[in-house]
């Protein structure tokens, strides 16, 4: 998959460079709103990372540009501020996915696949993963063949993490997935329904379904 | 100095609204006179003809009893012929309108004011009364009123405006004083006040208002300053804790499982950073002046259920009951996700501070009385020093770090962070505790969106 990263911040531009090619995906970076622009209508990229505040041409005319040039490569869109208008303006605009500032590698990374893959193919009915299936229509959940019993909170958790399949869900997009937004007490109620999860997906403690990422949040293995 | 002119004009149009005032008074009061007079002689008439000697002594008498306002007395006969007059009758009167007229009739030519009656009945039918009096005496009364008001006239357009100058700057010197005041404050230095007076006027409550007001400033700009300086000391921490490992970590060659190790310790301390900006700047967002109240129509219970639902794990796995008496429906203007943050921050704030076996109670109800929707959450955990009551709401405010589970982290925001999401949808919230009571939150929120308190 071809990454392009429109960021006029040059540690950020050049984490993202060195995270993206390590996780096999080939990248170019703009470091500003016209090279940015030039860049996506000249090579087909498959997703476009671009920052909102640019030097030169401002994200959202970058983006309304590369829309009106009928280049519907999907965009995430990165913003410092969290504002609720803005994000609407950006979706509006014909972002297809937006992450605000301070963010986590694994997040973006997961975002990205999950666009590329939301406009390839049509939503499906069922996820499944491994031993694992999970019917979104009848909201009934199997695992190595069994009914597992799950509980709204539990069922919603397990459906992020087969979205995001072999892929890193972090504490916070487990949070704005429960909540709607990202709230995050003192008290992890996350690890309380994961462990919940896992006991009820009936594996052993070595060989649980959903792993633990240390420092950065949960994984299931994708359906090889 | 227009003032003492339009004091001047003033005082000039009363004296001569005064003057024919006076003139029309003393003329109506000289009518009713002469026909009283008038009647009296009618009737002396009648009794003493034909004893012309008594009657022309009663005559002279009346016109005597009033020889300073010049009074003249007639008597003439049917046929008009003078029966009697007084020496002072002038010559030159109008004879009576109508022989046959009886009725008694007033009537002035420019230099006199007469009355007169024609006698009806009796031997003395035909006979005419005339008691008259010359005008200019009653000129003369309204100009020695005149004169003797001029002097006081002119006396009060000189003293007047001075008076009214006086008066105005004695009733205006507050004023000054609190234009004064009010000139020498400075964001940075607001500690003076207006004084009152106690006269407990509407410039005293103008004071006191401007002095409540001010009270308010300062207070906003104390606890703005206790707050930038307690945030400047929580972001440096976890900045320090991360500037320290690094530098320790770079100090000498280390395996790769110590460098994984550092990054991870890295990663967390980010992560609490994340949390404590997205904090902070909620509370920025909330306390933000024009921030409107939010309005739209949030189903409160719903909100509430759905916190439940994911506690409810959480507290069976510390061994708390968590009991919930939740009314339906329970509609709030608000804004939902501002809410749902009161909602988790109470519970799990609750859960965090109650012992495995305690118990966690939810209550939502409407208060119809007042008008409200009444969220409340009570433990019988560790509770909170009554002492330390009043301060649970300030920032960064914590009661016994030690009591946190671990992993469990805490900034002292979440309940400033409720109070003031409570306080932008027009609420209050209240708190109930005491060492080893337990603790009870109580928040209210109005039911419409045009009532409860203003933010201040």
């Amino acid at each position: 998959m071809n990454i392009l990263v429109i960021e006029d911040d040059p540690s950020i531009g050049k984490t993202l460079v060195q995270g993206f090619t390590e996780a096999g995906h080939p990248c170019q970076w703009a470091k500003n709103g016209n090279d940015g622009a030039r860049l996506a209508a000249e090579q087909q990229a498959d997703a476009i990372v671009l920052d909102l505040m640019l030097p030169g041409a401002p994200g959202l005319d970058v983006l309304r540009g590369l829309r009106q040039q009928g280049i519907d490569t999907p965009v995430v869109v990165l913003t410092a501020k969290g504002a609720v208008e803005d994000r609407v303006t950006g979706l509006q605009n014909g972002a297809d996915d937006y992450l605000v500032k301070p963010f986590a590698f694994v997040e973006l990374l997961a975002r990205i696949e999950a666009v590329c893959r939301r406009t390839s193919s049509r939503p499906l009915a069922t996820l499944s993963s491994g031993p694992l299936t999970l019917d979104l229509t009848t909201r009934r959940v199997t695992c190595d063949g069994r009914e597992v019993e799950l509980t709204p909170t539990e069922f919603s958790l397990l459906e992020l993490l087969m979205r995001y399949a072999g892929q890193v869900v972090t504490r916070k997009m487990m949070c704005e997935h429960i909540w709607g937004f990202d709230w995050d007490g003192p008290t992890n109620v996350i690890e309380v329904h994961v462990n919940r999860l896992r006991r009820k997906l009936g594996r052993q403690r070595d060989d649980w379904i959903i792993r633990t990422i240390r420092g950065r949040g949960y994984s299931i293995p994708s359906a090889a | 100095m227009w003032n003492t002119v339009v004091v001047l004009g003033a005082s000039i149009a009363a004296l001569l609204a005064l003057r024919e005032g006076a003139r029309y008074t003393l003329q109506q009061e000289t009518d009713v006179l002469l026909r009283e007079e008038t009647m009296e002689l009618a009737l002396a008439v009648q009794q003493l003809h034909p004893d012309q000697q008594a009657m022309a002594e009663e005559f002279a008498r009346k016109a005597d009893s009033h020889a300073q306002h010049g009074w003249f007395v007639e008597l003439l006969d049917p046929h008009n012929q003078t029966v009697w007059q007084s020496d002072n009758t002038p010559g030159d009167l109008q004879p009576p309108a109508s022989v046959t007229e009886t009725r008694f009739s007033l009537f002035s030519d420019k230099d006199y004011r007469v009355a007169q009656r024609r006698l009806s009945d009796g031997k003395t039918s035909g006979y005419l009364v005339r008691l008259g009096t010359p005008v200019r005496y009653i000129h003369r009364d309204v100009d020695r009123l005149m004169r003797s008001m001029f002097p006081i006239a002119l006396a009060l357009s000189v003293v007047a405006p001075l008076g009214g100058y006086l008066l105005a700057r004695r009733a205006t010197s507050p004023i000054r004083q609190i234009i004064a005041t009010t000139r020498r404050l400075r964001p940075s230095r607001l500690n003076e006040r207006l004084p009152l007076r106690g006269a407990g006027d509407e410039l005293d409550q103008l004071s006191g208002e401007i002095n409540n007001f001010l009270d308010q400033i300062a207070g906003y700009l104390e606890r703005h300053r206790e707050f930038v300086g307690n945030a400047a000391h929580e972001l440096r921490s976890p900045l320090t804790a991360i500037q320290a490992s690094v530098d320790v970590a770079l100090n000498k060659d280390r395996s790769p499982e110590d460098y994984r190790e550092l990054l991870f310790t890295l990663s967390e301390e980010c992560e609490r950073l994340r949390v404590l900006i997205n904090q902070l700047l909620t509370l920025a967002e909330n306390d933000a002046v024009g921030l409107e109240r939010p309005t739209a129509p949030t189903p409160f219970d719903e909100i509430v259920h759905k916190s439940l639902d994911v506690f409810a794990a959480l507290a069976e796995d510390r061994n708390i009951a968590l009991k919930h008496e939740v009314q339906s429906p329970v509609v709030v203007p608000g804004d939902g996700a501002r809410l749902r943050q009161v909602v988790n921050n109470l519970i799990d704030n609750a859960l965090k501070f109650t012992p495995s076996g305690g118990r966690v109670t939810v209550n939502l109800c409407c208060d119809t009385s007042r008008d409200c929707a009444v969220f409340e959450v009570r433990d019988d955990g560790i509770g909170i020093p009554r002492e330390e009551l009043p301060r649970v709401f300030d920032r960064f405010f914590q009661v016994d770090k030690s009591h946190h589970r671990d992993g469990e982290h805490g900034n002292g925001l979440g309940l400033s962070i409720v109070q003031s999401i409570v306080q932008l949808h027009g609420g209050s919230i209240e708190v109930e505790s005491d060492a080893g009571k337990g603790a009870t939150f109580r928040v209210s929120l109005p039911l419409r969106a045009d009532q409860g308190e203003n933010r201040t």
